[in-house]
């Protein structure tokens, strides 16, 4: 049954209309990146790699991870959740289908330890 | 903690192991590591029970009764209830084994038995086939030979949840992920590469390689002790 697409998946369709917001999700899809090293793969200022980054969290495209460097400083690294956004057209209607990767296990298992101290 | 008589408390410690003779030294050292995995262990179960109390979700009971078959369990069959299993080593092994095997498996479920959060497409592909039945020859086994597969199955299932924790940790940056990985890795994997490889490799005595696989063990409850509480 076709449906009409929901607010989010036309804001996540607009959303890959940015050139940057595509380079940031390609760039995360196989390994966590932080702001800076995005900034240099996608050769643009980080105001400009922030500001598509809080977009595409806000959307649930991508997700944040802490980090600690060898220093002891945390900082933040990106990593995308989105893996597959298709659209379908027939007679009945457009339907966007949003397909998110599978959350890593490391990740769960680390949330539901941390929820139980 | 162990109310018998000194000469009868060594011979409980002792027992589970089947282990005979060892220094007075490795004795004492034997008793106290009894001891303190047994607060360790009253510990642990009442940092979990608080946890889920605060903030129970059913993944969350998963793991804390996976927790406690991993941690609590097997310490008070180890040296809490010895009359049932005197004289029975092999039981006592296989049973402590098994709850640590059950409670490895309780933390995997947790972790990977809901759905997953994302839609997922699915295919459903038709395959006929008629069944294959399989039938296997029944081999039998020594209550040792037993023992010895289910302690390897067990350290091979907590090396990968010590390995998915570690990597939470380093995802994450979360401290008490990476006491958890060293806790499960000390509490499972280690004792069994100690106490099958240590006499293989060093031609340690039985009662070294009693002392270090306990000693390992307790430094797991510790390290998880620590990680629910100060990590």
């Amino acid at each position: 049954m076709a449906e009409s697409a929901t607010q989010r998946e036309t804001a996540v369709l607009s959303l890959l209309d940015d050139e940057y917001a595509r380079r940031i999700l390609v760039e995360t899809t196989r390994e966590d990146k932080s702001a800076g090293a995005l900034a240099e793969a996608c050769d643009a200022s980080e105001p400009t790699i922030y500001r598509r980054l809080e977009r595409l969290s806000d959307h649930g495209l991508i997700e944040e991870h802490q980090q600690i460097d060898p220093d002891g400083h945390h900082y933040k690294t990106y990593a995308a959740t989105v893996e597959q956004v298709t659209v379908e057209i027939d007679d009945e209607g457009v339907v966007i289908e949003i397909v998110e990767q599978e959350r890593d296990p490391a990740d769960t298992f680390t949330e539901l330890y941390e929820g139980l101290r | 903690m162990i109310r018998a008589p000194p000469t009868q408390a060594v011979a409980i410690v002792l027992q589970g192991y089947d282990v005979e003779g060892g220094s007075p030294i490795a004795v004492a050292l034997a008793l106290a590591l009894a001891a303190v995995s047994i607060l360790l262990s009253l510990g642990i179960v009442y940092r979990v029970y608080a946890g889920y109390r605060a903030s129970g979700s059913p993944a969350q009971l998963a793991l804390a009764i996976g927790l406690l078959l991993l941690t609590a369990v097997p310490t008070t069959i180890r040296f809490l209830i010895p009359t049932f299993t005197a004289g029975m080593p092999a039981v006592r092994i296989l049973s402590t084994t098994a709850s640590e095997l059950a409670g490895l498996l309780a933390i995997l479920y947790s972790v990977r038995g809901p759905p997953a959060r994302g839609r997922r497409r699915q295919r459903v592909r038709v395959e006929k086939q008629s069944p294959v039945i399989v039938t296997l020859p029944f081999v039998p086994l020594s209550a040792h030979q037993l023992g010895f597969l289910a302690q390897g199955l067990t350290a091979s299932v907590g090396a990968y949840v010590a390995w998915l924790a570690y990597r939470g940790y380093l995802r994450n940056a979360s401290r008490p992920m990476k006491f958890l990985a060293i806790g499960v890795c000390l509490l499972t994997t280690l004792p069994f590469l100690v106490m099958h490889g240590l006499d293989l490799a060093l031609g340690a005595t039985a009662a070294t390689v009693f002392l270090a696989g306990v000693a390992s063990q307790v430094a797991g409850l510790a390290s998880i002790f620590y990680s629910l509480t100060r990590a």
